[in-house]
């Protein structure tokens, strides 16, 4: 018999009082089942009431334990071709995206999860409670692991009152595969001028990376010409099963390419 | 730990560890219609509904469903005769082996209340989930166009 414990908070106070106690936040449960506790307490998220999604004309805020279902149907009905609803939508299987929670998406950070690049490219905000309660940006959340050790995500909030021309890319074997990468490029026009640009690839060895030097070459330019390369990457990727890093690598370069001139976009 | 849950309409009181999944109380419970396959989440076999909503069984611990309704394959029609997507499945030759069927129908079943109609595409993607190790993709796909036929005629 297992000696794990469950607690059940109503409210946040009561989550962060657990958190305390050495417990764990349970969302939808998909990230712990690969390595089942065998000891210490988890807390139902499902009751402390985090789980809503509202969208504005001026953000989008998601409860931590909003599903993926729940924050893409919310989302895509108020912002149709928003990015984070399609990249929502892509993840995964119909039944596994009404358990997945945004926020253990976020806190574990699986290979399977499409929504990190999307929040990183809106420069989105997360609020933690427990620890190191506080608002974080979600780039710094997930490039500092010990930020969201003993916390739980309550909310999500990604800016909306622009208009971004999107491009969203996720590569897997099959569809059902977890994405060995993912791109985000997001363009905003003044005229026919890019005014700002954001490009966030997924999947390599750093787990995101933000293409800043990119940015900044196309930032101010008609329709980019730019060809980026492998040695715009960074690190690159590691070598995953049937993929060699090197070949991860210019796969995901012609994919930013792409995106960059326009293929699939839609408006965010 | 113990508690309730409500599967296909009946109040059962369960006995579980607390590491148990909704999938080991339901079988534990006599739902062997619910299949154990891959207990990772990526076959199907274990689709449940809980609260009405599409679920891997294998993916939900006990302890987060206690209250809860749960329907199963089984209990789809709620009078304990096939549904129409099980007739469906039967008629179109899309049962080989049988034991991806009932999760196939689970997800058949949450596609087409969510999408009445669905495009082939849609069909494919909700599906994306379920895998049929006898590789009956076909039939089952002609499965799914037949129920959606004869969901819409009954209205």
């Amino acid at each position: 018999m297992s000696k794990v414990t469950w607690v059940y908070p109503k409210s946040v106070d009561e989550l962060t009082e657990c958190l305390k106690n050495d417990t764990r936040p349970h969302g939808g449960g998909t990230g712990f089942m690969r390595n089942v506790p065998q000891s210490g307490s988890l807390a139902d998220l499902s009751g402390v009431g985090i789980a809503s999604v509202r969208v504005t004309d001026g953000s989008v805020r998601i409860g931590g334990a909003a599903t993926f279902t729940a924050a893409a149907s919310a989302i895509a009905a108020a912002r149709p071709g928003h990015i984070v609803a399609r990249a929502l939508y892509d993840a995964a299987s119909p039944a596994l995206r009404n358990r997945i929670t945004i926020g253990g998406s976020l806190a574990l950070f699986p290979p399977w999860s499409s929504v990190v690049g999307p929040l990183v490219a809106l420069d989105a905000e997360l609020t933690i409670v427990g620890a190191t309660t506080g608002t974080y940006p979600v780039s710094e959340y997930i490039g500092n692991r010990e930020l969201g050790a003993e916390t739980a995500i309550t909310e999500i909030r990604a800016d909306a009152s622009r208009e971004w021309e999107s491009h969203w890319y996720r590569f897997a074997p099959t569809h059902f595969n977890y994405p060995l990468f993912t791109v985000v490029v997001l363009t905003e026009l003044d005229g026919t001028s890019i005014s700002d640009c954001r490009i966030v690839l997924t999947g390599n060895r750093g787990r995101f990376k933000r293409l800043e030097a990119v940015e900044n070459e196309i930032r101010g330019t008609s329709q980019p010409a730019v060809e980026v390369t492998p040695a715009d990457l960074g690190a690159g990727f590691p070598d995953r099963q049937g993929f060699s890093g090197e070949y991860l690598t210019h796969l995901a370069a012609v994919a930013i390419t792409r995106g960059l001139r326009g293929a699939e976009r839609n408006a965010t | 730990m113990n508690g309730t849950i409500i599967v296909n309409g009946a109040q059962i009181e369960i006995d579980f560890d607390p590491a148990d999944t909704l999938l080991d109380v339901l079988r534990d419970n006599g739902h062997t219609e619910v299949k154990r396959g891959c207990s990772k989440g990526e076959c199907g076999t274990c689709l449940v509904l809980l609260d009405d909503l599409l679920v891997n069984s294998c993916q939900v611990f006990a302890a987060t469903a206690l209250g809860k309704k749960v329907t199963t394959s089984s209990g789809l029609n709620g009078d304990g005769r096939p549904h129409v997507i099980h007739e469906s499945f039967a008629d179109a030759g899309a049962v080989q082996c049988g034991f991806c069927t009932p999760g196939m129908v689970m997800a058949t079943h949450s596609l087409l209340t969510t999408t009445p109609d669905p495009t082939d595409e849609e069909i494919r993607l909700g599906l994306v989930g379920n895998l049929c190790r006898c590789t009956g993709y076909v039939k089952i796909f002609d499965a799914v166009k037949l129920a959606c036929k004869r969901m819409r005629k009954d209205g």
